[in-house]
């Protein structure tokens, strides 16, 4: 578990680590919906580029973007051998019995490969450079025109700071659980399928037991400090949109405008 | 004197049938230590949840500082009393030291510019301020209650009210929460209740209140009550390390008076083997 | 049981920025029928210790030998299974791992993880049930019902229910009240009593002098002084430098012979420190 790279925040500081999470939010946006514009090669040479660059200004070391990508590989080889096998157009390329290779299928196969590694790498650059806080409020700042039509902004960003909050203590606290159980005999990693439901069973149930008493002194806690969701509050944490940030966003534009154009015209 | 709590003919419980807090008067003076004392299960801490409106009362009276605590007061009421909870965990509520005060700052709706000052003022007077970015995984349960202290602070409150806030720290994070306490106490003239089953603490405050089964068997100054040997046994509670040596010694003929402070009874032990 | 620690090392996460070099060359025996105390702060690898003796953890280098069974770092986790049976360790606020329906399920649950019967197991509940100090009319309760005390002793059934020569107990008393805690250690010198080692760690001293025969202070990974306990409180200083306090009839003990008296300072039974003092006051 700690091994895992995507999705966790580097204490370091850099120029993209300095910029409005607003921005990173909403270029992430941006970024995703033109990789799935199909500018042919080309398109995304410009845009693995542009990443490269991106990778380089946050300071993010390349062993660790290659940490981000390997828990996904699997998941990538499923579905490139997917396409590979069930894409029937262009050429034959080669044929083994009822394997069917097509010209297109490779074509759409190296492109999904680039899609996802792109995506994997871009999420990995926003998490690794925001602290889970500042985006949380970002989103929370994203999402307030939305306000106006209900929609409970303020406490989906509460929700997700405090989920962020106590996933290490619920972390820590599985540990705990399991090694308790495990000191009455239990073998999480071993066994027959029915010992296996039984010994999450026995980790589940404690776990969730203990979170609700965590959400109810919490609840508390919260509520002894004057906190009510609906009532007006001010925030500690104000977000200060820059110059950089300004042009940071054009040259996101512009790449992503570059990407359509290139889809169109190629 | 000055009542700044004072409760009438309280009773709550958490089912139709049974009074977990049964008709209860007491009140509490300004500037003072008082102790709460009483063995789990014996109402003390639903006592505190009461008096913060975090539970409904059944009936009777609560008030704080003049107000009397109803479904509309209830910000009022909050604004002049801090709690601090016994699980040092789950009342860290920022992810870091400096965003868990601002949090009741931020619903105070203090002016966003003005908090970091009050900020570090209050972590510098809990003595946590070198670790004003640091994120609660990282602490230990005395800082994390620290901190819960700090954050009570900067919403200035006129009363502290510790709900077994120490019972899962080690003897060194104790410690540092008792200094603390008994400092404000003394410097800032904060009125403490502090709810515990720890008579040794009880015996250094300056009012304590008796509770078990949801009744008051017992109040007053801790010289009077924590006396009561046999009062305080049928109670399921520890007596205190001074009063079992006097006691043992008066069967022994040696002519002492009861003691419940052991500095004290140092003191008059060395005396009478002087006099001898 | 005999338990022996020797030259055991363990690291946290080696071989990344996050290594934390927990044990460093412990040597340990703990004698079979022993009540034996292990203290030090927060950090200081006490809890880490424990984990090895039931091995939860494994030694990063060097080897832990309970009985006849050796643990070292190539061991096979499947080979380790019956030394959790033999060790029975209760974790803090073991009140969490409680999960079955009825108090009599959860107790029979670490006995027939160990290949008891279910008849056997049923009537090893009637017994340690009553050993906890509370009677059977529990057993068909659902344990999530009782106080937090209660809860505790279920859990602690539950370790006593799988008969480990060894019970290692972290912090049991923590958040109970003074009579819960009192009844709670008297439950542990009683396990003793009939033979079984019990190593409890615990930060309150008062504790240790009352209940305990040895003590083993750790402090930064490693065991610094494994003594009876009168021994250990003999030492002001040292355990002022680690910020341990004194228990209370020893510190008190002190005060009264910095005035004048003369009392022998490892006295533990309040009846003969009375005695003593009454005895120096009719002179």
């Amino acid at each position: 578990m700690n091994n895992m790279m995507f999705g966790k925040y580097l204490p370091i500081d850099s120029f993209i680590h300095r910029l409005d999470p607003r921005l990173k939010i909403g270029s992430l946006l941006l970024l995703l919906i033109a990789v799935f514009f199909d500018a042919g090669f080309i398109g995304y040479a410009v845009l693995g580029i542009f990443v490269i660059i991106m990778t380089l200004l946050s300071h993010i070391k390349v062993s660790q973007v290659l940490k981000a990508v390997k828990p996904m590989l699997f998941m990538m080889a499923f579905l490139m051998i997917f396409n590979l096998l069930f894409i029937q157009q262009g050429h034959l390329l080669f044929s083994l019995g009822f394997i069917k290779i097509y010209d297109q299928a490779v074509l759409q196969t190296v492109y999904i490969f680039i899609r996802l590694i792109l995506i994997i790498i871009m999420t990995t650059i926003l998490t690794a450079t925001t602290k889970p806080l500042d985006l949380t409020l970002g989103i929370e700042h994203l999402l307030s025109p939305f306000k106006k039509i209900g929609f409970p902004t303020h406490e989906v960003a509460m929700m997700i700071s405090i989920a962020l909050r106590f996933i290490p203590t619920l972390l820590e606290e599985t540990q705990r659980i399991m090694k308790a159980q495990a000191s009455r005999g239990v073998e999480f990693s071993e066994g027959s399928l029915k010992e296996k439901i039984l010994s999450i069973v026995s980790l589940i149930i404690p776990l969730f037991i203990s979170a609700f008493q965590r959400a109810e002194d919490l609840a508390n806690a919260m509520e002894s400090r004057n906190y009510n969701p609906e009532a007006k509050r001010t925030r500690y944490k104000q977000l200060v949109w820059t110059v950089s940030d300004t042009i940071a966003f054009l040259c996101v534009i512009a790449i992503c405008s570059a990407m359509v154009i290139m889809s169109i015209v190629l | 004197m000055e009542k700044i709590i004072d409760v009438q003919h309280l009773s709550f419980g958490y089912d139709e049938e049974t009074l977990t807090i049964d008709n209860i008067s007491f009140s509490i003076q300004k500037g003072t230590y008082t102790t709460i004392l009483g063995h789990n299960g014996s109402g003390k801490s639903t006592i505190a949840k009461l008096l913060m409106g975090l539970l409904e009362k059944k009936s009777g009276d609560i008030i704080i500082g003049g107000i009397p605590l109803t479904e509309e007061t209830l910000n009022q009421v909050r604004s002049q009393i801090g709690i601090v909870f016994q699980n040092p965990d789950n009342q860290f509520i920022g992810a870091t030291v400096r965003d868990d005060i601002a949090f009741g700052l931020e619903n105070n709706c203090v002016d966003p510019s003005l908090m970091d000052d009050i900020i570090e003022e209050y972590a510098k007077k809990v003595n946590m301020y070198e670790f004003l970015d640091h994120e609660p995984t990282k602490l230990s349960g005395g800082q994390k209650q620290r901190v819960a202290i700090a954050g009570i602070l900067a919403m200035s409150p006129s009363i502290i009210i510790l709900d077994e806030a120490t019972s899962m720290l080690d003897p060194k994070g104790k410690k540092e929460i008792n200094a603390l306490v008994h400092q404000l106490n003394k410097d800032k003239n904060m009125t403490i209740v502090s709810i515990t089953h720890d008579i040794e603490e009880a015996a250094l405050s300056d009012y304590v209140i008796l509770l078990s089964d949801g009744h008051i068997v017992d109040e007053g100054k801790p010289e009077d009550v924590l006396m009561k040997k046999e009062e305080i046994e049928s109670l399921a509670l520890d007596i205190p390390f001074a009063l079992k040596v006097t006691q043992g010694l008066q069967q022994m003929g040696v002519s002492i008076a009861d003691q419940i402070d052991r500095e004290k009874l140092v003191k008059e032990l060395c005396q009478l083997r002087l006099k001898k | 049981m005999s338990i022996t620690f020797k030259e055991v090392e363990h690291i946290y996460a080696p071989d990344t920025p996050f290594a934390y070099h927990a044990l460093k060359g412990v040597n340990l025996d703990i004698k079979k029928g022993s009540m034996t105390a292990l203290i030090g702060h927060t950090g200081s690898g006490k809890s880490t210790l424990i984990q090895h003796i039931n091995a939860l953890l494994l030694p990063t280098s060097g080897e832990v030998k309970i009985e006849d069974i050796l643990i070292t770092a190539t061991n096979k986790p499947s080979s380790l299974k019956p030394l959790r049976k033999k060790a029975g360790l209760v974790f803090q606020f073991p009140e969490y791992q409680l999960f079955e329906e009825t108090i009599l399920k959860d107790i029979i649950f670490g006995p027939k993880n160990f290949g008891v019967s279910e008849e056997e197991a049923i009537k090893i509940a009637k017994d340690v049930i009553q050993l906890v100090g509370l009677d059977e009319s529990y057993l068909e309760r659902s344990p999530f019902d009782l106080s937090g005390g209660q809860k505790r002793r279920i859990a602690i059934a539950g370790i006593l229910a799988m008969n480990p020569e060894v019970l290692i107990l972290d912090e049991p008393t923590a958040g109970l009240d003074p009579q819960g805690a009192k009844e709670m250690l008297q439950l542990f010198k009683k396990v003793n009593e009939e033979g079984k080692t019990v190593i409890l760690v615990s930060h309150d001293m008062n504790q240790v002098l009352e209940y305990c025969d040895d003590v083993v202070v750790m402090n930064h990974g490693q065991v610094e002084r494994h003594v009876p306990v009168e021994e250990l409180f003999k030492e002001t200083e040292y355990l002022t430098s680690l910020s341990i306090d004194l228990p209370i009839i020893t510190s008190f003990i002190l005060e009264l012979n910095k005035n004048g008296f003369h009392i022998d300072p490892s006295i533990k039974d309040m009846d003969v420190l009375i005695q003593e003092i009454g005895g120096q006051l009719h002179e």
